[in-house]
């Protein structure tokens, strides 16, 4: 469920050494000022003209400073993997998934990507002695790496003990005690697994990520992670099959589930998956009937002394006194503001729609003046 | 793995068989209230709930999903949670893990005010044999700091604690000192009428973060009968008082309680407002005590439990009307209830829980030196009936108290789902036993239900709460919900 946080770029990356061009992958930083590269090993590349190795680019200016690239020798291209002045960065850890949500904004790929994956990450943690404020750990099912990931969470711990981590994982693995128990003891003081319940009764949720008995093992997960004390976000993406019953899985969160830290009630990013089944998922956030559901879910969890975050909303669509709930959510690099925005008061406080929706958002944005701004939201931790 | 996008019937359990959980009802009218021991309720028609124990419930119907959400019942898609009911009821009583957090200090008998319904022999002002000794609050301190419960509340009561301040005074850094010894933290609340509060004493609480309880019976002509004093002016300092406690220690730091009598019971708009103008948000309706001296005034100012639940309603009607209208106003014995009935966890009031607060949750120290099972213990003691003392502070452990024959029959008695008349109740989960009510009025700590006031009172607000949750106005459904919010 997760997003490839960083973009490709398609840059005519050429990478020669004294033994001939490269015909491999390899992670490198762009150091400040220099335009030079570095690798993992030691060895510099250069933007154009050094000794060793020669990156040439005819793109060069759209690198930025500090940028690590994943640059992919024998096709020319380059992924960019880490940005520092981003606070949406990301390790995207594979594609493969054991669910397959209907409105999944990254679709899972049956590909054995591990390897790959797992190499740029310790690439990143080679290149960046201090980690940033926090870090994303996203897939695909990140969990399906099992010890390997699990290790560097622990490399991340002892080499970035204040970056907070956040994963975004089914959690359907936890249900069984042996996974829970070497989740739960990576001894990391930060860091949260972010895991999605989509109803209260087993048909719907299963019926959202497409896999039987995913409910059961999801719930039971929650309970194993919450019984060994870790720090838990449960995430529900608000779409035509979630919001009959919302006020009751908020219900359910607080019966069974009161110790998570919070539930994040999501907006839809209609891309992937999303847009194939667009019939199926949609609803306007705007409709009367979604801002009831979605203030009465609310009011439920805070009664369970559980805090609720409305993530990926736009301040106009949403209830003023569910404003308190809206954070800005949407990652920086795939927000933007339409048309009306341009002179809305609550411009800086909003989150902006999702550019890669293309268009498909309320029909009902509109321009809020600074008379409508009475009640402001509180920003929060939690990012889409 | 394919891909295919499948439709929602494909997720539908195949069997339609279903079985039934624990759970225990009530019907109200045409609606069933059902509950669980882990704390869960729905209400359904009555026609559902005949299909719901033949086995005919449509697997398909919303409430087949609500019942089973709620683990009513259980099928094969969901049997493999049943351990969840388990956690829940862990959950719920939590409380229990941490055990007694409540100390109440009995730091004097003496009092200035001389109130009719006084639920304790009051002594003359003069009369300091009636004063804690240092030697016996140390011992006090001592089993204070026994318990494995990491927070502390000490409370001061009296009598007037305020009359007894520089022992006040000595026990707060007395337990200060063992606090941080042991790495607990402790909070202080003086109950107090506030007519002798002056600026050495706000200071000190000003300084320790002491906090106050109060007593306000309404409008200043109720007060200054129900609360006679010598100059016949309680009501004015205790206004006063609060005034200046909010001035010098901030808003939160008082609260006030009234006791209800039958002069209440004419005029409870008014009490209310009382409460609203002098700028509380909360009002307890608490209802006379039935113990210690308080008992022989029953005649004049007392009344029946069923006298009362008309005055409840009363009373509920005006504050659900008021917050209609944009005042903030809560009553806060529903609020406790209703806190039990929407959230996982009990909570800590200890005057309703199972097994019963006395000893588990709160434990007196008495002025004399002796500790006792419950506040209303040691007023019963002051008729001349000593069952619920546990023996002399000084010669006592924590642990040694929970092995009193007395404490242990005192569990044992007050589990409610072991209790007659309350293990088939549909309020049980939400409800707590109170064994020194029963033992006062009908001679026995469990008590024959259907002629309690306690069970009747509480099964009125209980079956008033629910009704509203269920089908009253949107307004009142988030009020209730706002209170339970609310601390």
């Amino acid at each position: 469920m997760g997003s490839d946080s960083l973009t490709m770029l398609q840059l005519d990356f050429k990478v020669k050494t004294p033994q001939g061009p490269l015909r491999e992958c390899v992670e490198v930083v762009v150091i400040d000022g220099q335009r030079a590269l570095r690798t993992p090993d030691g060895r510099l590349f250069s933007l154009g003209g050094r000794p060793d190795f020669d990156v040439s680019t005819s793109s060069a200016d759209a690198i930025g400073t500090g940028w690590v690239l994943r640059i992919d020798a024998v096709r020319g291209r380059a992924r960019v993997v880490y940005r520092p002045e981003s606070p949406n960065n990301a390790f995207f850890v594979t594609d493969r998934c054991s669910s397959n949500c209907l409105m999944c904004s990254q679709p899972p790929k049956d590909v054995d990507d591990l390897s790959e994956r797992l190499s740029t990450i310790r690439g990143i943690l080679d290149l960046i002695p201090t980690g940033p404020a926090y870090m994303g750990i996203t897939g695909g099912e990140p969990t399906i790496a099992g010890d390997a990931l699990r290790d560097l969470i622990i490399r991340m711990r002892n080499q970035w003990p204040t970056t907070a981590l956040h994963m975004l994982t089914n959690g359907r693995r936890f249900a069984w005690r042996e996974q829970a128990s070497a989740w739960a003891t990576l001894g990391h003081p930060n860091l949260t697994f972010a895991i999605p319940l989509y109803a209260d009764v087993p048909e719907i949720h299963d019926y959202i990520v497409q896999a039987r008995h995913a409910f059961v093992q999801t719930v039971l997960g929650l309970e194993r992670m919450g019984a060994w004390g870790q720090r838990i976000e449960i995430r529900v993406v608000l779409q035509q099959a979630t919001l009959p019953r919302l006020e009751r899985l908020a219900r359910f969160i607080g019966r069974n589930l009161p110790f998570v830290s919070q539930v994040s009630l999501m907006g839809l990013e209609v891309t992937g998956f999303a847009k194939t089944n667009l019939r199926d998922v949609w609803v306007d956030p705007s409709d009367p009937d979604y801002q009831d559901v979605l203030a009465s879910a609310c009011e439920t969890l805070e009664n369970a002394g559980i805090h609720p975050l409305i993530l990926n909303h736009q301040l106009c669509v949403l209830r003023p006194t569910l404003w308190r709930f809206s954070t800005v959510s949407i990652s920086d690099w795939k927000r933007e503001y339409v048309d009306c925005c341009s002179d809305c008061a609550v411009r800086t406080q909003c989150g902006g729609v999702f550019a890669t929706s293309r268009g498909k958002v309320s029909a009902n944005l509109r321009t809020l003046s600074p008379s409508d701004l009475k009640r402001n939201g509180t920003n929060r931790a939690g990012r889409s | 793995m394919s891909r295919r996008l499948l439709p929602l019937v494909e997720f539908r359990a195949a069997s339609s068989s279903y079985e039934l959980r624990p759970f225990r009802f009530e019907r109200m009218g045409a609606a069933v209230l059902l509950s669980t021991d882990a704390g869960e309720f729905e209400f359904v028609s009555s026609d559902e709930f005949s299909a719901l124990v033949s086995n005919q419930l449509d697997p398909r119907s919303e409430v087949y999903q609500n019942l089973r959400s709620s683990q009513i019942i259980a099928d094969a898609s969901t049997r493999s949670l049943d351990g969840l009911i388990a956690l829940k009821v862990r959950t719920k009583k939590q409380h229990l893990r941490t055990l007694t957090c409540l100390h109440i200090f009995v730091v004097t008998l003496r009092c200035e005010h001389s109130c009719h319904y006084c639920q304790v022999s009051r002594q003359s002002t003069s009369k300091t044999e009636f004063d804690m000794s240092w030697e016996n609050a140390q011992a006090a301190i001592g089993i204070v700091f026994q318990t494995p419960s990491p927070t502390v509340t000490i409370e001061f009561q009296g009598g007037e604690p305020l009359l007894a301040f520089d022992l006040i005074r000595r026990i707060v850094h007395e337990a200060q000192r063992l606090a941080s010894m042991t790495s607990k933290r402790v909070e202080f609340v003086i109950v107090s009428n506030l007519a002798l509060l002056d600026d050495e004493v706000l200071a000190f609480c000003s300084e320790n973060g002491i906090m106050f309880s109060t007593s306000l019976d309404g409008p200043e002509a109720l007060h200054n009968a129900q609360r006679p004093r010598p100059d016949g002016d309680a009501h004015a300092r205790v206004v006063s008082g609060i005034h200046r406690i909010r001035e010098s220690l901030g808003r939160d730091r008082v609260s006030a309680m009234m006791t209800t009598t039958r002069a209440t019971m004419a005029i409870p708009e008014k009490v209310i407002d009382e409460f609203i103008r002098l700028g509380f948000t909360t009002v307890v309706l608490r209802t006379l005590s039935p113990y210690g001296f308080a008992q022989k005034s029953q005649n004049k100012y007392g009344y029946d439990a069923r006298e009362f639940n008309n005055f409840y309603d009363r009373a509920l009607d005006h504050m659900l009307d008021l917050n209609r209208k944009g005042v903030e106003v809560v009553e806060g014995y529903s609020r406790i209830l209703l806190r039990r009935m929407l959230s996982s966890n009990e909570g800590g009031y200890v005057d309703l829980m199972s097994p019963a607060g006395a000893v588990t949750a709160a434990i007196v120290y008495n002025y004399d030196g002796f500790v006792y099972a419950s506040d209303e213990g040691r007023m019963i003691a002051e008729t001349g009936d000593f069952t619920f003392r546990l023996g002399r502070a000084s010669e006592l452990t924590l642990k040694n108290v929970f092995r009193l024959p007395i404490v242990q029959a005192l569990i044992r008695m007050t589990v409610l789902e072991s209790s007659p008349g309350c293990s088939d109740c549909a309020y049980l989960p939400f409800c707590g036993a109170d064994p020194l009510f029963h033992y006062v009025t009908q001679g026995d700590p469990v008590g024959f239900k259907p002629i309690s006031g306690f069970c009747i009172r509480h099964r009125h607000m209980f079956r008033r709460l629910f009704e509203l949750l269920r089908s009253g106005s949107r307004d009142d459904r988030e009020v209730l919900r706002r209170w339970a919010r609310t601390h």
